[in-house]
């Protein structure tokens, strides 16, 4: 069970970052 | 399976935009590389060459998209780690036990050529908020997990706290999980604090404040003396770079009267050990081999014995310990040099040596000298903050244990490389404004 909470948090936050950082490279390429 | 299947979802989604751009794939081979989830996995993924897969997305992506990539301003660095490639190449070449030798030349040199390629793809803070943010959540999978066994009353001292399939090993060993938990903090604190992503990703601020707990209580739990040392360096870092002095002394009381009153007797007790280090066993066995690494290299102080050299002292550390103890290593088994910079005389001998602590000096010199520079962005400067202070982390907790060759470090370096095509472009940009106004 924890380790099942530990995966989907890492999971969760991977791929959060990633498309986060797309989504503000996006914003400032169309500045 | 259900874990594999999580674990290629990230990665596959990861490797899929690196395509198109180097940093989200550089970012996906430096959190695999933590993780290391074919080590985690006991499914489909278990012995996948999944570093080979991402690293091999990361070339593509590099060769698809060299117009994104700049030229790193700072040569320093990038010659240190040339010549440090070339050199360790000819030590193991020579190397008094060639086939151990060989087997970790090949996972060194990949981390070395990997620090070189870093900041030929760092060129905004964006992109280097992103390689931190890889790094902590690659971490935060182990804190996580040994945050909450602590809490739980799961750990103790001589238990494993993180089971991987490759036993007590890597990131999963008791002392480099404490370092490593230990100079996740800062990195955390940027992340809720400062980041680029602080409004962006929903729930991020309690995430981290939950992260940081974690790591705190995975110290405590992997009964670690070098965590102790390393949260002692953090708290006097967090002091000295901090406007509230008082506040953080403050906070640094209280923080320990916690978890002092929250661990164990057994804990306290372990910790208090630390006095007597040349009567306690494990302590003990970490000065014979520093000693006995200072005779091994008078026969050979220019190369070293070459990567895993310690295996020569197989049999012989009993001669190097103190007659007053009953201690003894007749069991002829060797012991690791438990300290980077005996382990880096050891294998690489004192030219080894002198290269590899020029390479950190110079990392934490730029860092420092960035971390003070008041004309320089406040973003990039407490990048910098962030980035001297686990330097310093990571070499006091290095004097307990055989990390020397551990990516993070290089990571940190390539990073600070990285900071400085960050910072150059950010002073040509603010230099290029300021003639526009004036001829305006």
């Amino acid at each position: 069970m924890l380790t099942f909470f530990a995966k989907i948090l890492v999971v969760y936050l991977a791929l959060a970052f990633v498309f986060s950082a797309l989504k503000k490279e996006n914003e400032n390429d169309a500045e | 399976m259900l874990s594999d299947l999580l674990w290629s979802l990230a990665i596959g989604v990861c490797g899929l935009l690196g395509l198109r751009s180097p940093y989200i794939a550089l970012y996906t081979v430096i959190f695999v590389d933590i993780l290391k989830p074919q080590a985690l996995s006991y499914g489909f993924l278990a012995n996948a060459s999944l570093s080979l897969f991402v690293t091999a997305i990361l070339l593509v992506s590099m060769i698809l998209n060299l117009k994104k990539l700049t030229f790193p301003n700072n040569f320093g660095i990038t010659v240190l780690l040339s010549v440090f490639i070339g050199w360790i190449t000819y030590t193991t070449s020579i190397a008094q036990f060639p086939e151990p030798a060989w087997f970790k030349f090949d996972y060194v040199i990949k981390t070395i050529i990997m620090t070189i390629a870093i900041p030929f793809v760092l060129n905004t803070r964006l992109k280097i908020e992103i390689l931190l943010c890889a790094i902590a959540v690659g971490v935060s999978y182990y804190t996580v997990i040994g945050g909450l066994r602590t809490a739980l009353g799961q750990g103790g001292y001589g238990m494993p706290l993180i089971s991987t399939r490759l036993g007590d090993s890597g990131i999963a060993e008791t002392s480099t999980l404490s370092m490593v938990a230990v100079f996740t903090i800062p990195i955390l604190f940027y992340i809720r604090n400062q980041s680029l992503f602080r409004d962006h990703i929903p729930f991020l601020k309690n995430i981290t404040i939950f992260l940081v707990i974690c790591c705190l209580l995975t110290v405590v739990g992997t009964y670690a003396r070098t965590g102790l040392v390393g949260l002692v360096f953090l708290s006097f870092l967090f002091y000295i770079s901090s406007r509230h002095k008082f506040r953080i002394a403050i906070g640094s009381i209280i923080l320990a009267a916690c978890l002092f009153l929250m661990a164990s007797d057994e804990y306290v007790s372990r910790m208090q050990t630390i006095e007597n280090a040349t009567e306690e066993g494990s302590a003990l066995g970490r000065i014979v081999v520093w000693k006995w690494t200072i005779d091994y290299v008078s026969d050979r102080p220019l190369t070293g014995g070459g990567f895993q050299a310690y295996i020569a002292n197989a049999g012989q550390l009993s001669q190097y310990s103190p007659d007053t103890t009953d201690f003894n290593f007749d069991d002829n088994r060797p012991k690791a040099f438990h300290n980077i910079l005996f382990e880096v005389l050891g294998e690489q001998g004192y030219i080894g040596l002198l290269i590899y602590i020029l390479l950190i000096f110079r990392s934490w010199q730029l860092n420092w000298k960035l971390s003070r520079d008041t004309t320089a962005d406040s973003a990039l400067r407490a990048i910098a903050t962030v980035l001297h202070q686990v330097i310093i982390i990571y070499c006091a907790c290095g004097m307990f244990i055989g990390v020397a060759y551990a990516p993070w470090i290089f990571y940190f370096i390539g990073i600070s490389s990285g900071l400085q095509n960050v910072l150059t472009i950010s002073r040509q940009g603010s230099e290029g404004r300021e003639r526009k106004l004036a001829r305006s």
